[in-house]
């Protein structure tokens, strides 16, 4: 904004003020207002649940963090600062939280390598259906399993693969191809030692609960190609494999790599529900070797010995690695698909 | 202006919002209170470890009622979950809900009284809670055992002594079929039955002889037989040491993995529940389990519902029901001879598999005290409250309500000569009579759990009549038949072993059923895993330094 002031022969001088930035931003909040007013609730609870408890970070600077008497703020801000909390995650915690790191990153990275690409391959396949209502009842179909809650899914999963009048096992041996029923969820599968499929059930049935609903974006996207295209290529001879290498995945490159990037961003998150049920229904032996991240960092929070400054340092460690997966992921998606988040 | 008035109203709605997150606790108790003048303005919230039951079932029924009627307080009942009670009662004393009762184990009470989470309740006993000084007989070591710093933060649960909970219930057609006609009473014994039913059941790969809940590896009739410690055990060296060091609790580990390598046991049996291993009980899938007692009319009940193995000639209801409970009248605490489904509490070591302790038939009893009764800090203010109300509760009027219900209601007095005479334990040479009536089975049958805080002698005089809901075996355990197994199970409260108490627990449970299941090679592994992770200089010796002084 210019103002004019009066100098001393009279001659009005320019007064730049600096066009300033929160002023803009009023600007466009008073042009938006309703806007404004229409996300405020939502963006209120964000901060007072997402942001406000941020202060807590501090937690994991104390030496210790006792809620019985005081305040979280006092106690917050009582004088026992220390680093000792980071040092117990790669000291006298460190083999348990190795372990669970490396539990995690191989779940994850197989979740990424085979799982993402499945639900992009299952939308391409739907928006082949020609007919409108099967499209939409195959979507349906898909879609159910991710209503159901973990300990459902456990459950059916549990019926199905139990060794005991297990269904699987069951037809197995009604078609003679085994003897004995297999216990599927132990760590011998099939009398060979060592061998466990806890990693292999854990991304089947994410697979299974969560592919139908991860496809709807990529489907969504894929409707929304112009189908100009695909007849120009059809005329062009194109094959549908073809169609879909050139035109179809391309065309879907922005949602492949927001996706993408979303996924890797949670890198360090296994699904603390899913994780910690498979483990009750496997063998004992599993419940402490195949631990994840996200149960390691439940039972140090609210398990027995709950302490609650370890697990917000704990909690911070996965915080920054998962940021830098997210800057790394963004990095790698615009030199591989051009595309980013920013 | 306007700028300036928006950022006062922003900075002032931030600080209210931080300042809500809660304010600082007075831990220290009212003893000043008048109780009855304000008890009626009172509800009393408490929490017990969860039952079978619902939680409407559990407010709602008979005795709560009652009780309310007869004390002037209100009450509600909570159950905690059963799964995840650890992380309840955490998340309930962290959040500093308002709980004025909270029944939890002695693992979880060591592991938080030395963070200040309960109130002191020293000064409140004599004057709010008389009877427990007077009617309940808690020894000096279970008091010392609720003690830190010199306070007592909680009470000791006051019961009817130990109780044995689980026995060997046998299908007893499958027994004849392998030509066994009576219940096998030794380990050998029932290692020979489990062996014989496996060969000509299992066939059948869905069928295992046993069915063991994951729950129960640690104490079940099979560690009585091998006389296995629970939890600590002292070791020759005159030392505090884990279950998992000890000789017979090797032996025991390897006799289970010889059922578990046979097939006996399902190879998913660690995370099988009881209910589980009922199912498979009724659908034939299995010949004898591990079962407690409050579950055997229930098992009943299924296998006249659903049992396949009936002969062709028992169709009616009646008919099916007097074959799974028997023709023949039955003794008090034994099943009829001829009944479908006989079990056995005790299997007795013989020297050649277990121990020979146990040729007399004693009992197992695995601890002291089950549970402690504490009142949370945050709810310090009503703690008057809270003793006066378990005062109440040790009168004898309200025990025999907790456990019988009301005279002429839920039982009458009668005679030896009455044919459904339940005789009760009254420890002298007088005899009593009471014969229960219809409303029992109905408003208080199976409703042990509101027998928290009663007067443990009175409980025990009348828990016969509690047992003819159950209509199992006889439950209390004699003074004379308990042998103490846990050496560590009164102990104060030791800071440095309250931090690993509770993990190294479940991490013991886990080891056991893993041993079971993989070998006795993988014991090793487990014991230097314990040592290296729960049972550090530190604590071992603050353990056994208070056991050699005390």
């Amino acid at each position: 904004m210019i103002s004019l002031s009066v100098k001393r022969r009279g001659i009005k001088k320019l007064n730049v003020k600096k066009v300033n930035y929160f002023h803009r931003i009023g600007v466009k909040i008073k042009k938006y207002a309703s806007i404004f007013w229409f996300i405020l609730p939502a963006g209120f609870l964000a901060f007072l649940f997402g942001y406000l408890p941020l202060i807590f970070i501090l937690a994991a600077f104390k030496s210790d963090f006792n809620l019985a008497l005081n305040s979280p703020l006092t106690e917050l801000f009582r004088n026992n600062w220390s680093f000792i909390q980071f040092s117990k995650i790669f000291g006298e915690n460190g083999g348990q939280f190795g372990l669970a790191v490396v539990n995690t990153l191989i779940i994850n990275v197989i979740k990424i390598l085979l799982v993402f690409p499945f639900s992009i391959l299952l939308a391409i396949m739907l928006s082949e259906v020609k007919s409108t209502f099967a499209s939409k009842l195959i979507l349906i179909i898909l879609c159910l399993p991710n209503f159901l809650s973990w300990p459902t899914v456990i459950g059916i999963w549990n019926n199905l693969f139990k060794d005991q009048n297990g269904v699987i096992n069951n037809i197995l041996m009604n078609l003679g191809l085994i003897k004995t029923p297999i216990y599927w969820f132990g760590d011998n599968v099939g009398g060979n030692e060592g061998l466990n499929l806890f990693k292999f059930f854990a991304i089947l049935m994410d697979a299974w609960k969560g592919s139908g609903w991860n496809s709807i974006m990529f489907y969504t996207a894929i409707m929304s190609i112009d189908k100009s295209y695909y007849e120009a290529a059809e005329l062009d001879g194109a094959s549908k494999i073809q169609q879909i290498k050139s035109l179809t995945i391309p065309s879907i490159f922005p949602t492949i790599a927001l996706m993408f990037i979303m996924n890797i961003t949670y890198i360090l998150s296994s699904g603390f529900e899913e994780i910690n049920l498979l483990a009750n229904i496997s063998d004992p032996n599993l419940k402490e070797s195949m631990k994840t991240l996200d149960v390691y960092l439940y039972e140090v929070a609210l398990g027995a010995g709950a302490d609650m400054s370890f697990a917000t340092a704990l909690g911070i460690f996965n915080s920054t690695v998962s940021l830098i997966f997210m800057l790394c992921g963004n990095k790698l998606s615009k030199k591989l698909l051009n595309r980013g988040l920013w | 202006m306007r700028k300036k008035g928006y950022l006062i109203a922003t900075s002032l709605a931030l600080i209210s919002i931080i300042t809500s997150c809660g304010s600082a606790i007075d831990p220290t108790a009212d003893w000043t209170i008048d109780v009855n003048k304000n008890k009626s303005n009172i509800t009393l919230n408490t929490y017990f470890p969860n039952s079978t039951k619902s939680n409407d079932f559990f407010q709602n029924s008979y005795i709560p009622k009652q009780l309310e009627k007869i004390t002037g307080y209100k009450v509600k009942y909570n159950q905690t979950s059963e799964g995840a009670a650890d992380t309840q009662v955490q998340a309930m004393l962290t959040g500093k809900e308002k709980i004025d009762m909270l029944k939890i184990s002695p693992t979880l009470f060591n592991n938080y009284v030395t963070q200040g989470y309960f109130t002191d309740l020293t000064d409140g006993i004599d004057k709010y809670c008389p009877n427990l000084k007077t009617c309940a007989k808690i020894t000096q070591e279970q008091w010392d055992a609720v003690t830190y710093n010199g306070k007592i933060y909680a009470l000791p649960e006051i019961g009817h002594t130990s109780m044995v909970n689980v026995g060997l219930i046998w299908n007893f057609d499958h027994l004849k079929s392998v030509n066994i006609n009576k219940l096998p009473k030794t380990i050998t014994e029932v290692d020979e039955a489990l062996k014989a039913l496996q060969t000509k059941y299992g066939s059948d790969t869905n069928y295992h002889a046993l069915g063991l809940p994951g729950t129960m590896s640690e104490a079940n009739p099979f560690t009585a037989a091998f006389d296995v410690p629970c939890n600590f055990f002292v070791n020759d060296n005159n030392e505090i040491q884990n279950m998992l060091f000890s000789d017979r609790m090797e032996e025991y580990l390897k006799y289970m993995n010889t059922l578990a390598t046979g097939n006996i046991i399902a190879q998913g049996w660690s995370s099988q529940t009881e209910s589980a291993c009922m199912n498979n009980f009724v659908s034939g899938f299995s010949s004898c389990m591990v079962i407690s007692y409050w579950n055997v009319t229930n098992l009943r009940s299924s296998l006249i519902s659903s049992y396949k193995g009936f002969p062709s000639d028992v169709i009616t209801e009646s008919s099916k029901k007097e074959y799974v409970y028997g023709k023949n009248d039955h003794q008090y605490g034994f099943a009829s001879d001829d009944a479908l489904v006989q079990w056995e509490v005790f299997i007795k070591g013989d020297g050649k598999l277990g121990t020979n302790v146990q040729t007399e038939g004693k009992s197992r009893d695995s601890r002291g005290v089950g549970y402690y009764i504490t009142v949370p800090v945050a709810s310090s203010k009503n703690a008057a409250y809270t003793l006066d109300w378990i005062n109440y509760k040790l009168t004898e009027e309200a025990t025999i309500l907790n456990v019988a219900g009301t005279e002429g209601i839920h039982y009458e007095k009668t005679t030896k000569d009455d044919k459904d005479a339940v005789k009760l334990l009254t420890g002298n040479s007088s005899e009593e009579y009471v014969k229960v009536l219809p409303k029992f089975y109905d408003e208080i049958s199976g409703t042990s759990q509101y027998q928290t805080t009663v007067n443990g002698d009175v409980a025990r005089k009348w828990w016969p009549v509690a047992e003819v809901g159950f209509d199992a075996w006889e439950v209390l355990m004699t003074d004379e038949s308990r042998v103490i197994l846990d050496s560590f199970a009164l102990h104060p409260v030791l800071t440095e072993f309250s931090k690993v108490d509770l993990l190294a627990r479940n991490y013991v449970v886990t080891q056991l059923q893993n041993i079971i299941n993989k070998g006795i090679d993988k014991l090793e592994n487990a014991r230097k895993t314990y040592n290296s992770r729960y049972w550090k200089e530190a604590v071992k010796n603050e353990v056994n330094n208070w056991y050699k002084n005390k």
